[in-house]
C-alpha cells in the first residue's frame, strides 16, 4: 500500500467509511493491516497456517462488531487487542485438544545446532544464523503466551509500555516486568547460542 | 560490576533500551552502560534477540500471500452481507425484539385466558310491575355481591 494512500484514507476517513458498510474502505483496512497482523500472531502462535487463519477471524470479527468500537482507543490498538486474543484463544483450544504443549513445526533440526567454538559454528556465519533463529522459535514456544505476547508487541511492532498495556487491559508496570521476565528467559534459553559479543 | 560507579539494573536497562526512561533516569543508565561491560553485552543480546525475531518473521510474512489472504477476506465478508429481506428477517428475529414480544404475547395469554367471574349486573335487567296468570313457584336468589331474582311461572294459559 503506498503512503499516498494511507494519506487519503485517515482513520477517522477510514472508520466513517467502514461504518457506512463501504467495501472499499474494508480493502483499505486489510491491506493497511494484514502483514503487521499476520507478524503478531505468527510470533505468538508461531504458527504460519493458523496465523494465516487468526489474521482472518480477525478482518471478520471486526466486520461484525464495528458498530461496537467506540473510537476511545486508536483503530490499531483495538485490532492488535482482537489479534493477540485471538491467537491466545487459538492456543488455548489447541492445548484442550491435544492436551500437550504444542511444539511448531518450524523447529526441524533445531537439536543439531551448531555449538560456538565448534567447526561447524565457525563454517558458515549465514547457516548459523538460520538455525538460531529455529532456536529462537522453539525457545519462544516455551514461554508463557502472556509474555510471548508482550515481546512480540514491543519487539515486532514496536509498541510502547503504555500501549501494550492498553491493548492487553493491563498495567503498565505488568508489562515491564512480564517484558524483563520474557527477555531473560530467553537469554538464559539461549545462552549457548548467543556469543559473548551479543551477536547470533 | 565496576566500583565506584552506579549498580547494574538489568530492569532499568531493558526500559533504558525501550526508550521508557525519564530524562533523568535515561542519562544514568546511558552513562553506566559507557563503561559497564557486562551491561553492554546483555544490550546487544537484547537487540539480538529482537533482531531475530524481526528476520524470521521478515521470512514468514515476505513468503505469504497476502493478495490471495486480502481476497479471501474479502470474498467471507461478501459471504456474510446477507440481502434486505435476510436482514429484515434476522432483525424481527433479534433479541432486541423477539424478546419484548415474546413477553408481550405471554402477558396477553395469560390476560385473557385467565378465569374471570362474570360480569357483575349492577341492577335487575327489568322489573315486573304487575302480573296476571297462574304463577306456579317464584324463587328469589341472593347473592352476596347482586341480588337477583328469578321468577319461574308455568305457562299455562
Amino acid at each position: 500500500m503506498s503512503d499516498n494512500t494511507k494519506d487519503i484514507w485517515d482513520e477517522d476517513k477510514l472508520l466513517s467509511r467502514l461504518r457506512q458498510g463501504d467495501e472499499e474502505a474494508f480493502r483499505v483496512l486489510v491491506r493497511q493491516y494484514q502483514q503487521r497482523l499476520f507478524a503478531i500472531a505468527y510470533g505468538i502462535t508461531l504458527e504460519r497456517e493458523e496465523s494465516l487463519e487468526i489474521v482472518q477471524d480477525v478482518f471478520l470479527r471486526v466486520y461484525q462488531k464495528l458498530h461496537t468500537f467506540k473510537g476511545e482507543a486508536k483503530l490499531s490498538t483495538w485490532l492488535h487487542r482482537i489479534t493477540v486474543n485471538q491467537c491466545l484463544n487459538w492456543q488455548r483450544r489447541w492445548k484442550r485438544r491435544f492436551r500437550w504443549h504444542h511444539q511448531p513445526l518450524e523447529r526441524e533440526g533445531a537439536g543439531d545446532a551448531p555449538h560456538l567454538g565448534t567447526d561447524a559454528f565457525q563454517a558458515d556465519k549465514l547457516f548459523q544464523k538460520k538455525e538460531l533463529e529455529a532456536i529462537l522459535w522453539e525457545k519462544l514456544g516455551k514461554l508463557p503466551e502472556d509474555a510471548r505476547a508482550i515481546f512480540v508487541l514491543r519487539e515486532l511492532e514496536g509498541l510502547s509500555y503504555d500501549e501494550i498495556a492498553q491493548t492487553l487491559n493491563i498495567r503498565r508496570g505488568t508489562v515491564s516486568s512480564r517484558l524483563f521476565y520474557a527477555r531473560r528467559k530467553l537469554r538464559h534459553l539461549l545462552r549457548d547460542y548467543l556469543d559473548e559479543g551479543g551477536n547470533p | 560490576m565496576k566500583k565506584g560507579h552506579t549498580e547494574c539494573d538489568p530492569i532499568l536497562l531493558g526500559r533504558f533500551l525501550d526508550q521508557e526512561l525519564g530524562p533523568d533516569q535515561h542519562a544514568r543508565v546511558e552513562k553506566h552502560l559507557r563503561y559497564c561491560l557486562s551491561c553492554q553485552k546483555a544490550a546487544r543480546n537484547q537487540h539480538a534477540l529482537a533482531d531475530l525475531l524481526n528476520t524470521k518473521v521478515g521470512k514468514a510474512v515476505s513468503l505469504t500471500d497476502f493478495d490471495h489472504l486480502e481476497r479471501q477476506v474479502l470474498a467471507l465478508v461478501r459471504d456474510r452481507q446477507a440481502p434486505w429481506w435476510q436482514e429484515a428477517v434476522s432483525l424481527i428475529f433479534s433479541r432486541k425484539i423477539l424478546i419484548p414480544a415474546a413477553t408481550m404475547a405471554a402477558v396477553l395469554t395469560l390476560f385473557f385466558s385467565y378465569p374471570r367471574p362474570p360480569a357483575q349486573i349492577s341492577g335487575p335487567s327489568a322489573i315486573i310491575n304487575s302480573f296476571t296468570g297462574d304463577i306456579s313457584s317464584v324463587m328469589i336468589l341472593e347473592t352476596p355481591r347482586s341480588r337477583q331474582t328469578i321468577i319461574w311461572f308455568d305457562e299455562t294459559f
